[in-house]
């Protein structure tokens, strides 16, 4: 029976063989993680969803080169991060932009209740730290935590020493960490000074 | 007992997936005594958690364009225009190795029933070659190909007319001046070398077959460019050709091989 939990490499024996549900069942598996590192690296949907039709085309076109005794993951992963990597040295988005962005998601807040607002407002604050770091850490990170590869892989992916990946991944996450402090510290500073102008 | 910057350390290889099991009770152990620690830990495991949260499959429509183009991409071509179409290229090919042929007026070839077989041969050959050929580039199943290609090109110098004896064509005795065949053949056995090399460079660049493919195609090749030649009766083109390009594909192919075996990357 072909269960939920088929191996990677079975489906891309059947896909090879002509089976295209067998595409659709690695493509449903994997296309999420790839959209999320899209989403993670800066990207609106659309753009994200791009990353991801490339992201397979390229793994059709490659499909009889693709190892069949390993997971296939880490293989999408290092081509969608390669696309990013291409993506960033095109076209980098200009400050303008930037504030754009900012003045469109703040009007989105406005209009969410509080506790979406303040979760809203955590994850662009993680997603904005995130598109400011040094571009070998935010590799390092996306590979990963998004991507959801080992140090070897990530270090394959991105050419780098293990110790390099770990090193810029330590230090990604611990900016990431140390923003979120200082946004709930801010968040606690907000509330108290609510419930202070409410009891006065 | 951990210190605090070791245990930050820790922290960070848990919420990384990387910290084994003694590490992760012995910072366990620091962080129940630690309130600093403790926040910070639950700060980066925050981070973590919204970094490798859950995923949403893109658009509908967009899986289905996918599907759509790799289901076109991975039909099967029609059984009779396949056959049709290489039958014709098959004889196409047939006829132009019995026309170079018959128009040569010197006699250093083989006799009209060796020619009329060649041909037959290599009409029946190119026939059943493109066919596997075409299913094996949907399939990309390239060492059908590459067995196939090579099985055809030793097939057909094995069973092709050869010269009676070593001679040059007009055109060769020309540009060769006062060197020997010894000489001419190493020329073109060079010159085979470099355009096999750089086809097996401009296929890796093309990204769409495996080394299996391109040997089979490098086969083919070589039958397209030495079959003429050796009707022709032109020794030092025909043998310094075959050994120069099929070395230069092989070789090149190979050592694709070789490379994404050593460094664990797919070849390209």
């Amino acid at each position: 029976m072909r269960g939920e939990d088929e191996a990677d490499g079975e489906l891309l024996r059947r896909y090879r063989d002509g089976d295209v549900e067998a595409f659709r069942r690695l493509y449903r598996r994997h296309a999420g993680r790839v959209l999320r590192l899209g989403r993670m690296s800066g990207m609106d949907q659309s753009e994200a969803e791009d990353l991801v039709q490339a992201t397979f085309l390229r793994f059709h076109e490659a499909r009889g080169r693709v190892a069949l005794d390993r997971p296939l993951r880490p293989w999408l992963v290092t081509i969608a991060l390669n696309l990013v990597r291409d993506r960033g040295r095109r076209s980098s988005r200009s400050i303008a932009a930037v504030g754009e962005l900012a003045i469109l998601a703040e009007a989105r807040r406005a209009v969410r209740p509080d506790e979406e607002h303040e979760a809203a407002r955590t994850a662009e604050r993680l997603e904005q730290t995130l598109r400011e770091l040094p571009d070998a850490q935010r590799e390092a990170v996306l590979a990963i935590r998004v991507g959801g590869m080992s140090y070897t892989d990530a270090a394959t992916a991105l050419d780098r020493s293990e110790a390099a990946i770990r090193q810029n991944v330590h230090r990604g996450l611990r900016r990431l960490a140390e923003a979120l402090r200082e946004d709930r510290g801010a968040d606690v500073t907000n509330t108290a000074q609510r419930r202070t102008a409410k009891e006065s | 007992m951990l210190e605090c910057p070791e245990a930050l350390e820790a922290i960070l290889d848990r919420a990384a997936g990387g910290l084994d099991l003694p590490s992760g009770r012995r910072l366990e152990e620091h962080l129940a005594g630690c309130a600093e620690c403790a926040a910070m830990a639950a700060s980066v495991d925050s981070v973590s958690d919204f970094l490798g949260g859950p995923t949403e499959l893109p658009s509908r429509a967009l899986e289905e364009r996918l599907v759509a183009r790799v289901a076109d991409d991975l039909a099967e071509p029609s059984p009779v225009a396949t056959w049709i179409s290489s039958a014709v290229f098959g004889l196409g090919l047939a006829a132009l190795g019995v026309i170079l042929t018959a128009t040569r007026d010197d006699a250093h070839h083989g006799s009209w029933a060796q020619l009329a077989l060649c041909g037959g041969v290599l009409a029946v050959a190119f026939t059943g070659a493109v066919h596997l050929i075409r299913g094996a580039v949907a399939k990309q199943r390239s060492t059908v190909w590459g067995l196939t290609g090579l099985a055809i090109a030793v097939g057909t110098v094995l069973i092709c007319p050869l010269p009676s004896e070593a001679v040059a064509c007009e055109a060769c005795r020309s540009l060769s001046g006062g060197i020997g065949l010894r000489e001419s053949i190493a020329v073109f056995t060079l010159t085979g070398l470099l355009f096999g090399g750089l086809l097996t460079w401009a296929m890796q660049r093309a990204h769409d077959t495996g080394p299996g493919a391109r040997t089979g195609l490098a086969a083919i090749a070589v039958i397209g460019a030495v079959g003429p030649a050796l009707y022709l009766t032109c020794t030092p083109f025909s043998v310094g050709s075959l050994l120069g390009l099929a070395a230069g594909v092989l070789g090149g192919s190979l050592a694709s091989a070789v490379g994404a075996r050593i460094t664990g990357r797919p070849a390209r």
